[in-house]
């Protein structure tokens, strides 16, 4: 180990959502002095502003912090932002691979969560060494010596080297940084190996091109270098290396042990995969870093144009949209309801929406998008297997040997008193119970094996609502298994809308059915027809309902000056109903296509 | 050709909470006059522009023209008919609020060639105009229809708001059988409409007031046609009845592609192909016109495009309807199996049902 990594340190922190991981690194970033306090901005590391709305990160960043130690030397520590949602699971694990440590950050008023746990368990494989920190613990409702017990009882750490803080307060925010450069160890690698980098984000930048976050696990880089990507073979001379301070800084080179960006002029950011390793073109290194996968949509929903919106336009957005994201996949389809379109892929729910609120707010399209779904597998008769992405391609019922859906590992943390609420609730969702342990005396940890399409729409809503808000879950893909299920149609005057269509287990196919009309008759309004909806499983109707057809408009006057006036409300209202779509002479609005997530 | 003329006459005596016009308060003599001389400069610009009149009609509106002195809504009717084309048998209208002129007044007017006016009467209930903060009565219109009649003004309308919060089916009979009974050949009857920016809009808003459900006065609509029509006034627009033969003229330019000119501030114009609006700012639009500026704030060219929209939104209010030939065959068909509107003479006409959802179906068939 060369004496400059003597003085690094790399470390993340393991938080769950409102934990107060972003206040925290704001203190941290202040502490040090990286930047003036009239420049922070609240939360800083979150740049996005969708991030910072709805208190979440989504994009990892790195930054690069000077800290002036009690022992009198001055380390450099990296710390790396980890996304705090369970749709970003192998981001954060890629991450976590980037450090030797990482600061578990439990909130004292709400005790450990279940996305925590698996988190830290991610962290413990990587053998990263771990800092509890006690978050919060000005606030009345703090309850260290619980939080504590949990520590000991579900960890297996040692509660006495917990470190008390209040991100918000800036308590213990020195405790931390000590406790950082004293018991995280400093980066192994040598710098005269190989180039071996382990890229944990990617962005784009609209000088530099597809940029790539990495951690040198050996060797060095610098401007020039000519730097192999290991999982496609492609090559790129590097034009910029650096490290964000907390703004993008140039430096001269990148060695073993350090954090920071690399930039080749690369002009998609799909050739920049989380998990990757960079090596010298020159001169590569025997072994990749272990753990690479590249990102999968674990869900699909379409995605089509409406109001003004043309499919060339859409096309364009997401084009430019998936530089910035390379977890998005899109392929053309064509719906006879919706028209030309695309099959998107996302990582999961929240991925979805933030997607489709960025390529509105930020690439000014006006999409519709359809219910998600799961990726099932259907085996013919004939034994061919097809993978279903979009319940209008499923085959004719007579020639499917079985279909075969994705099922989870779900984690759920909870009061012990609501165990029987989540019972009967992961009942109805078809899923059942693996592992039951208590985790302190009022705690339970309880595993559960569901499928993932019962858990996709509302189930971490109706979850919270079964607990008052106190359980936290988590969960994991597992694998395939054969289930029972039924494509349920919508027929809008008695024409199927594919749009509408989903897939069903046999045995819920009649409520869901059901609720879903009724649904329907909610969102979609009156207009001047008299419309029918209907669910039908192949040729039996399940469920059925009408809307009648409106009443009356305002009559008002129209002179000389009111046609110009008028002419621009009819626009108007064109406009209001921008998010419709015409089906046959019914207009649907955007909440019909997503009713599916709203039955009971 | 250049069909009618219209002149905007801003001022009032207080402002409606309903009205969206341009309109204020004013009694100033000095600057009433001021806008009457502004409003013939303006007259004069547009005779300099070789548009080709042939005069058919002469409307004067507002805010209230009979507050205006009688010889000063002469001196632009002589304005006009000394220097614009124009047909003998020209309609003349002014729009009067039933406080104001009596027979003196009129028998001005009617030597000067008015022969119609439009009494902003509203409602002939106590209870309907303190809603609608109308401060005239109920005899004051009588009084005003009886001076025009003596003064030989036969071709009268009285407006009519309907669908005002607190009104029942009872209310709304009475105030029919009061129309129906006196002496006018036509009647103007509009749902009340909250328009935003107004006082009544913002009631709305917040829920101070609300206007009665969509199945009430969908009922008062139907009320008001059939009561009308058995009476033998005829709609002929959506908000329009009028005996035989005394159709608004002027307001049926509107309606049908007429070209006519306004003049004054906030007026509208529709000239060869464009459609024109004046400043709707006072100050501003007194400025251009002093200036020796045509005081136009907002212009749009209709083609061919424009004008079919328009033909479909405007023709439908009529009771002629709109051609079939424009329209699209299938939503045509659609719309005459769904008892919204009937065919004829190839022509489509919308049914009592069809009139009640015309902005919906407007959308139908423009989309």
């Amino acid at each position: 180990m060369s004496s400059r990594q003597k003085f690094i340190r790399n470390f993340s922190i393991i938080a769950h959502v409102d934990h107060g991981k972003s206040t925290l690194a704001d203190r941290l970033i202040e502490y040090t002095g990286a930047l003036e306090k009239r420049e922070m901005k609240e939360q800083l590391l979150d740049t996005l502003d969708i991030e910072r709305e709805r208190g979440i990160t989504i994009k990892l960043q790195a930054v690069r912090l000077n800290y002036k130690a009690k022992d009198g030397n001055t380390y450099t520590l990296h710390l790396i932002d980890t996304p705090g949602h369970v749709d970003f699971g192998y981001e954060v694990s890629r991450s976590l691979a980037a450090c030797e440590g990482a600061l578990l950050l439990i909130d004292a008023t709400q005790g450990i969560e279940a996305q925590t746990i698996a988190t830290f368990w991610q962290a413990l494989d990587l053998d990263l060494e771990i800092i509890p920190v006690i978050n919060k613990i000005d606030l009345p409702s703090a309850d260290i010596d619980r939080i504590k017990e949990q520590i000991a009882d579900i960890l297996g750490l040692d509660p006495d080297e917990a470190i008390l803080a209040s991100g918000k307060a800036g308590i213990g925010i020195e405790d931390i940084l000590e406790a950082i450069v004293n018991r995280i160890p400093p980066p192994k690698g040598d710098e005269n190996k190989p180039l071996k980098a382990l890229i944990f984000d990617s962005y784009y930048d609209p000088y530099l091109g597809a940029v790539a976050y990495v951690r040198i696990i050996d060797g060095k880089v610098k401007k020039g270098t000519d730097i192999l990507l290991m999982s496609t073979g492609k090559k790129f001379e590097v034009t910029e290396v650096g490290a964000q301070m907390p703004k993008m800084t140039p430096m001269e080179e990148l060695k073993a042990g350090d954090v920071g960006y690399i930039a080749a002029a690369i002009k998609d950011v799909r050739d920049i995969r989380v998990g990757d390793t960079i090596t010298d073109a020159n001169n590569s290194t025997d072994e990749p870093v272990a753990g690479f996968r590249p990102a999968k949509p674990m869900v699909y929903a379409g995605v089509y144009p409406t109001g003004d919106t043309t499919f060339e336009e859409l096309r364009d957005a997401l084009e430019k949209y998936s530089i910035n994201d390379a977890a998005l996949t899109y392929e053309i389809e064509s719906s006879p309801a919706l028209g030309m379109g695309f099959r998107c892929g996302f990582l999961g729910l929240l991925h979805m929406e933030i997607v489709q609120e960025r390529l509105e707010r930020e690439y000014e399209v006006e999409i519709i998008t359809t219910a998600p779904n799961v990726i099932y597998r259907v085996i013919l008769k004939t034994g061919e297997e097809l993978e279903i992405r979009n319940p209008a391609q499923f085959p004719d019922p007579s020639k499917i040997e079985k279909i075969l859906e994705p099922y989870i590992e779900a984690s759920i943390i909870s009061p012990s008193e609501y165990v029987g609420a989540i019972m009967q609730l992961v009942q109805e969702r078809r899923g059942y119970q693996k592992r039951f342990e208590y985790i302190d005396k009022k705690t339970v940890l309880l595993t559960y094996e569901i499928p993932m399409a019962e858990v996709l729409f509302d189930f971490h809503d109706k979850l919270k609502t079964a607990t008052r808000g106190y359980a936290s879950f988590d969960y994991e893909f597992t694998g395939y298994k054969e289930g029972e299920l039924v494509r349920m149609n919508i027929l809008i005057n008695g024409e199927p809308v594919d749009a509408l269509s989903f897939i069903v287990h046999k045995d819920k196919a009649y409520r869901v059915g059901r609720s879903l009309v009724d649904k329907l008759r909610e969102v979609i309004p009156r207009q001047l027809f008299e419309v029918r909806i209907q669910a039908a499983v192949g040729s039996k109707i399940v469920a059925s309902a009408k809307i009648p057809p409106l009443r009356r408009d305002v009559l008002a006057k129209c002179y000389g000056g009111d046609v110009t006036r008028k002419k621009k409300l009819l626009e108007k209202q064109k406009k209001g109903k921008k998010r419709m779509k015409q089906f046959g002479k019914v207009e649907l609005p955007q909440e019909a296509f997503l009713s599916i997530l709203k039955v009971e | 050709m250049v069909r009618g003329i219209y002149i905007h006459i801003p001022f009032c005596n207080t402002k409606c909470p309903y009205c969206d016009f341009m309109s204020f308060v004013s009694d100033n003599p000095k600057l009433i006059n001021d806008y009457v001389e502004t409003v013939l400069t303006e007259l004069e610009f547009h005779m300099e522009h070789n548009y080709r009149f042939y005069i058919e009609t002469v409307y004067f509106g507002g805010g209230t023209p009979s507050v205006l002195e009688p010889w000063q809504i002469v001196k632009i009717i002589e304005f006009i008919k000394e220097n614009i084309n124009h047909q003998k048998d020209l309609e003349i209208t002014v729009e009067c609020n039933p406080e104001t002129y009596r027979y003196e007044a009129f028998k001005i007017l009617k030597d000067a060639g008015v022969n119609r006016i439009s009494i902003g009467n509203q409602s002939f209930l106590e209870k309907n105009l303190e809603t609608l903060g109308r401060k005239h009565k109920p005899k004051d219109t009588f009084e005003m229809i009886e001076s025009a009649v003596k003064a030989g003004i036969r071709n009268i309308n009285v407006d009519m708001i309907y669908a005002i919060p607190g009104q029942s089916f009872n209310d709304l009979k009475e105030d029919l059988e009061i129309y129906t009974s006196l002496p006018v050949t036509h009647i103007s009857a509009y749902m009340l409409t909250a328009y935003e920016g107004t006082q009544f809009g913002n009631l709305i808003d917040n829920n101070i007031i609300s206007l009665p459900d969509e199945d009430t006065s969908s009922k008062m609509f139907l009320m008001v046609d059939e009561f009308l029509e058995e009476k033998g006034f005829k709609r002929y627009e959506v908000s329009n009845w009028a005996k035989d033969g005394f159709s608004c003229r002027h307001n049926l330019l509107y309606w049908t592609h007429g070209e006519f000119l306004g003049v004054g501030v906030s007026a509208w114009s529709f000239v060869e192909n464009r459609r024109f609006g004046n400043e709707r700012n006072f100050e501003n639009y007194m400025e251009k016109v002093k200036n020796g500026k045509l005081p136009v704030a907002f212009e749009e060219y209709i083609d061919r495009n424009e004008y079919i929209k328009e033909r479909i939104f405007l023709g439908l209010r009529l009771r002629n309807g709109v051609e079939i030939d424009i329209l699209n065959k299938k939503k045509v068909e659609e719309l005459l199996k769904n008892g919204y509107a009937e065919k004829e003479n190839g022509r489509l006409i919308l049914t009592r049902k069809g009139v009640l959802v015309i902005n919906e179906i407007v959308r139908y068939l423009l989309n």
